[in-house]
């Protein structure tokens, strides 16, 4: 690890002041004169020991007074404090009555250790996993470079990279938690130097290969997340998610999905279908969500949307398999809701 | 580095607040490191009032690691796991992958299992450190080491220490616990010599002495 | 080799493969040199005392004796660790230049490039046999990287697990750009056994007779007819339905693997049993233990033939200031150095009985020791407590060296030091979800022979380590490369995956009992048996699972749905 100061942020406003780039900028960049947020560190600290971040300073934002708040309110929904760890929302009771698929995402992200460590913020600002992206020697598309390692037709080692939007970068998303936070509408709340707040959705909060190559979601360097809020369920709301892994202990998602219905009896009246894994950014997909509005909620129909999810697949050379696994997932969760 | 004097003097009295105790210890020892150096750590949140930059140069903190106030010359990115075996010595601690991916470096911060590879010492601040040689209590072995030995619960013993400090958290922290629990519990510790069997076998014992 | 298959009914002809798997200690390689002094101090993470403490002597043309190894614990190595590697000698190195002792470890990423791992294999199997189930030939060709060591060979076990008038083989290395390979817990035995024990059960079926009595038949061993019958019971083979006939989306399968690894003997392999004047008893060695419980064998054997407890002994060993020891590889450890340990606990025994006999006026033949005691067959009234007898010594310590003999008889294998084979079987149960893929392994049933089981708790460790190996090997475990620039892309924990608790299956043990009267002792070690069977055992139950075969390691969510068409 290279030497680097380090700055206790003491409010949002003194650590705003201090910091002066994003850890995907600098990525991208590699400049060496950075200051950067941590907050869990997780993230933080393996870039930098792979060395591939080198920063002058660390701004932690991990112990700035009220950023580790989680309040639940049947009116307004549940607002989670940027720092407040994996392991807080798993362990909160209303994270579990009422958005039981956050509970269940929380729940299958990382390891004990790491969600008392992991906060909500690091983890859906984090990067993405994929192999080459995280090695110092293969200067991809993300790191400035002129490929993509992974999608090489001969060479590329892509198992668990992306099927769906993989014209680029065919990288896919780290945070599993994510899929489970846009599937609930949930929003980012943002602030930046000048002390402006604005709210995201989480669809608006990702950044796609294509539109930016340097970034996955939208955070510019003087802007700190500070809440994400999910809306309040109603009495209809069902949802369930499902991460597929190689090793169940703990693992990187291969495909994960997570499903929140509103239901009148064993019908779903409107429906919001997250995939993680399957894109460079959690993919929202309207193809399912369409298939299966207005239908009752049995086997032919979630097989249906499940298909339906996956017509715009076009897997890499050695992921096809992600194909059935998403269809056999996303029928599993769907049937899960009845 | 380390003020192994003032470490031994140290007892936390009742009564007293925290801050009272430090620098009640601090100025039993000639030249107190408190008073005198920077003051990050146990008692940064009182003295600041402003955000603070620290290092990157290596300076002297002070930690509490299994009930005792330590001080160490570390930098910014000196982990914790480095800080306890390079410079307390406190060897115990292992490092597998140094990536939190295989929780060897498992020690509590205020009593919750962490990686001590994938923070920074500073991260630390007031928090209080257990490791694995804070396990034991007056010389006496928690139950769930004392069941390790008897059901041969580790081969060549380096993750050992992690899986110890997996299962003493949830036996301590659980009622009637389950084979699926002590799972749970070291989903994240890598035995690359496959002691799992002995390890469950170890800490369902364990459980249900102390229960 | 053409005769056996024109002879043959039935022909089984497949290629299987299976990937490079990287040690992954959890401690990596490394040494700290302490070189200030006439001495080079080593303290090494090592399963080889003896070996890295040779290299480095040659290294700097040093004699041995200037040289000294210390190894009291170390974290891991199966196989890979019996060499000083370039590290040793660079961190000597600076040691001397810097005058300052010097710690040099590798590096999570360094460990997996370059220290060790076990070759690929391509394998070729023929194998026929008569409609009576009578093999009549088997052929082998292999093709694998050790990178750029040798060593990807796929092992003996084609040859010799069931006994064939016609064999040949062909095994071949292909040196490439990689890190190089190392010995790993049965060296091409895991890789053949994968094979082989597929290529049995394919056999069985086209004969169709059940794989398990096909082994009845064509297995000469008594030993694993016995383990078989006592592990059919315990597992409840009659369970087992015919392939890919379980209905429901997760399919249950089960399976049997078998496997051989000879009784290696090291000579060198030598202990000082030291009884001090106060009552202490010590045992020196340059072996080490490398999680296996040599220590404690150690001191259980000394105890028992000086009449202690286990607590009552003091093990010092991994030091080549001792009587030199075995490196922990081929599972010799315990065959070699058990039998001297004995040998010298009885020779101090006898020099500390005559000084009591001499103090009885009596004749030592008469005496015994038991609970601690000193007494006479004759005279039951006669009692010394141990340490008292000790400080009849008129030196201040009785000190005898025993050194590793030939086996009673000699040794019978022609091609080494070694006597028979350690006979395994192994039954798996696994669960297949046809939808999604994933392999899940439930259970094992592992029966080992190992001559005489010394520690029971010892043993089931090493076992249930060499299975959980065996499902890794199975399932997990792959290192991968990009063709394209000769990177290992997952040279770190979490992605070079390896089971975590909930991988791991229910393992059940049974341990049979075989003599041979060969050594003071008659023990054996484990370590490698271990491991050998469970992957063949495994890809047989997926087989019975889904009713298509795997010819490939490891098997994945991928590969299991591709198998099952459902990949376009
Ligand atoms: C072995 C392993 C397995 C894992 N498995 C999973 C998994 O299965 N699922 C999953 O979802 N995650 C997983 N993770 C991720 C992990 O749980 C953390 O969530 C993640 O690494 C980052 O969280 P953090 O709080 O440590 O963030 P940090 O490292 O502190 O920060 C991450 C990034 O976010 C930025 N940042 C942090 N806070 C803010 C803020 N408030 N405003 C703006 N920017 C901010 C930082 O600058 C940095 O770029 C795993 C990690 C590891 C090491
Ligand atoms: S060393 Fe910290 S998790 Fe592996
Ligand atoms: S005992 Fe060796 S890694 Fe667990």
């Amino acid at each position: 690890m290279n030497k680097f100061s380090w700055y206790e942020a003491k409010s949002v406003e003194d650590a705003l002041e201090q910091v002066n780039s994003t850890v995907s900028e600098e990525l991208y960049q590699a400049t060496d004169k950075a200051a950067v947020f941590k907050s869990g560190g997780i993230d933080v600290f393996d870039w930098v020991k792979e060395g591939l971040l080198k920063p002058q300073k660390i701004v932690n934002i991990r112990n700035i007074p009220d950023l580790d708040k989680i309040s639940y309110d049947p009116k307004k929904g549940m607002s989670i404090g940027s720092n407040v760890t994996l392991a807080e929302i798993a362990s909160n009771p209303e994270t579990k009555n009422h958005y039981w698929a956050l509970h269940q995402a929380v729940n299958h992200a990382a390891t004990p250790q790491l969600r008392n460590m992991s906060t909500l913020g690091g983890n859906i600002a984090q990067r993405n996993r994929c192999w080459y992206f995280r090695s110092a020697d293969h200067d991809c598309f993300r790191k400035g470079g002129a490929r993509c390692f992974a999608r090489q037709s001969e060479t590329g080692e892509n198992e668990n990279h992306a099927i769906i939007d993989n014209g680029s970068c065919v990288s896919v998303h780290a945070s599993s938690i994510a899929t489970a936070l846009m599937a609930f509408n949930a929003s980012v709340v943002i602030i930046n130097g000048k002390g402006e707040k604005k709210e995201v959705t989480m669809d608006d909060f990702f950044v796609t290969a294509g539109k930016d190559i340097a970034m996955e979601n939208i955070l510019q360097a003087k802007e700190i997340i500070t809440e994400i809020i999910l809306p309040a369920p109603t009495k209809n709301t069902k949802s369930a998610y499902i991460k597929q892994v190689a090793r169940e202990s703990y693992d990187w998602s291969l495909g994960d999905v997570a499903v929140v219905f509103e239901v009148s009896g064993n019908t779903c009246r409107s429906a919001s279908i997250v995939l993680g894994a399957a894109a460079p950014v959690p993919y929202r997909s309207m193809e399912a969500q369409q298939a299966i509005e207005n239908k009752t909620i049995n086997s032919e129909n979630a097989f249906a949307a499940a298909e339906a999810a996956m017509k715009i697949a076009r897997p890499l050379a050695k992921n096809g398999y992600k194909v059935p696994l998403f269809i056999a997932t996303l029928k599993q969760a769907i049937l899960e809701i009845s | 580095m380390e003020d192994k004097n003032q470490d031994s003097k140290f007892k936390p009295t009742k009564g007293l607040s925290r801050r009272s105790f430090i620098r009640g210890a601090g100025l039993s020892t000639a030249g107190s490191v408190l008073l005198t150096t920077n003051a990050f750590a146990l008692d940064y949140r009182e003295h600041r009032s402003a955000g603070e930059e620290f290092g990157p140069d290596a300076m002297t903190i002070k930690m509490k690691v299994n009930g005792l106030v330590k001080s160490l010359s570390v930098e910014p990115r000196t982990t914790l796991a480095s800080a306890l075996r390079d410079h307390l010595e406190l060897t115990g601690t292992k490092v597998g992958c140094d990536r939190g991916s295989c929780s060897a470096c498992t020690v509590y911060l205020d009593g919750k299992p962490v990686n001590s590879c994938m923070m920074s010492v500073f991260d630390v601040a007031d928090k209080e450190i257990t490791t694995i040689e804070g396990i034991a209590k007056n010389g006496e072995l928690h139950p769930v080491q004392k069941a390790f030995i008897e059901h041969d619960a580790s081969q060549c013993g380096y993750c050992t220490p992690g899986m110890i400090m997996s299962c003493v958290h949830v036996v301590d922290n659980s009622t009637d616990l389950n084979l699926e629990d002590v799972k749970n519990a070291t989903r994240g510790n890598l035995c690359r010599c496959g002691t799992h069997p002995h390890v469950f076998k170890a800490t369902l014992a364990a459980a249900k002495k102390t229960i | 080799m053409e005769e056996g298959f024109k002879e043959a009914d039935v022909v089984v002809e497949r290629t299987y493969r299976t990937q490079v798997q990287t040690h992954m200690p959890l401690e990596t390689h490394g040494v700290v040199v302490d070189w200030n002094s006439d001495v080079m101090m080593i303290y090494a993470s090592t399963q080889n005392t003896n070996a890295v403490r040779n290299e480095m002597a040659s290294v700097f043309n040093l004699p041995k004796s200037k040289v000294r190894v210390v190894c009291d614990f170390m974290g891991g190595g199966f196989g890979a660790k019996h060499s000083a590697g370039s590290f040793g000698p660079m961190a000597a190195n600076l040691a001397k230049k810097s005058g300052r002792p010097v710690w040099l470890m590798m590096d999570r990423k360094e460990e997996h490039h370059s220290e060790g791992n076990r070759p690929n294999s391509i394998q070729y199997l023929k194998i026929g046999a008569k409609k009576d189930g009578t093999l009549t030939g088997i052929q082998q060709r292999s093709h694998g990287t050790a990178g750029v060591a040798l060593g990807a060979g796929v092992g003996r076990i084609a040859q010799i697990l069931y006994p064939c008038p016609n064999f040949a083989t062909e095994q071949y290395d292909v040196l490439t750009n990689a890190g190089p390979g190392a010995a790993w817990r049965a060296p091409g035995n895991v890789q053949g056994a994968f094979g082989l024990e597929q290529a049995i059960d394919e056999l069985a079926e086209k004969l169709n007779v059940d794989p398990l009595s096909y082994r009845n038949q064509i297995d000469k061993s008594e030993v694993r007819k016995v383990e078989r019958q006592r592990g059919a019971k315990l597992f409840d083979w009659s369970r087992r339905q015919p392939a890919g006939s379980d209905k429901g989306i997760v399919k249950k399968g089960l399976g049997i693997g078998q496997s051989t690894w000879p009784r290696f003997v090291t000579l060198d392999s030598s202990v000082e049993v030291k009884i001090h004047n106060d009552g202490g008893v010590e045992i020196r060695s340059g072996v080490q233990d490398i999680g296996t419980g040599t220590k404690t064998i150690l001191a259980q054997v000394v105890a028992e033939e000086l009449g202690l407890q286990v607590k009552d002994i003091t093990v010092n060993i991994g030091d080549t200031f001792f009587p030199v020891g075995p490196g922990s590889g081929g599972s010799v450890v315990t065959g070699s150095i058990t039998p001297p340990t004995r040998n010298a606990a009885f020779e101090a025994k006898n020099a500390l009985l005559k000084l009591v006999a001499k103090e009885w006026k009596t004749d030592s033949s008469e005496l015994f020791i038991e609970n601690g005691q000193v007494s006479s067959k004759k005279d039951a009234g006669l009692k010394m407590p141990f340490k008292e007898a000790t400080k009849l010594m008129q030196t201040s310590q009785i000190s005898k060296i025993a050194s590793r003999s030939d086996d009673y008889g000699g040794f019978q294998q022609p091609w080494g030091l070694a006597y028979g084979d350690l006979g395994s079987v192994q039954f798996a149960e696994v669960s297949v979800n046809t939808e999604t893929g994933f392999v899940k392994v439930d259970k094992i049933v592992a029966a080992h022979s190992c001559g005489r089981p010394l520690n029971i708790g010892q043993l089931e460790s090493q076992i249930n380590g060499g299975v959980i190996q065996g499902v890794s090997y199975a399932l997990y475990e792959n290192r991968v490369m990009d063709k394209g620039t000769g990177h290992m892309m997952n040279a770190n924990v979490d992605q070079y995956k390896v089971p975590f608790s909930m991988e791991i299956p229910e393992i059940e043990t049974i341990i049979v009992e075989e003599y041979s009267a060969l050594s003071s002792t008659d023990a054996y070690g484990i370590g490698e048996p271990a491991n050998i069977a469970t992957a063949a055992a495994i890809a047989n139950a997926v087989y019975n699972a889904i009713g298509v075969r795997l010819y490939e390691i490891p098997i994945t969510p991928s590969s299991i749905l591709k198998a099952l068409n459902k990949v376009s």
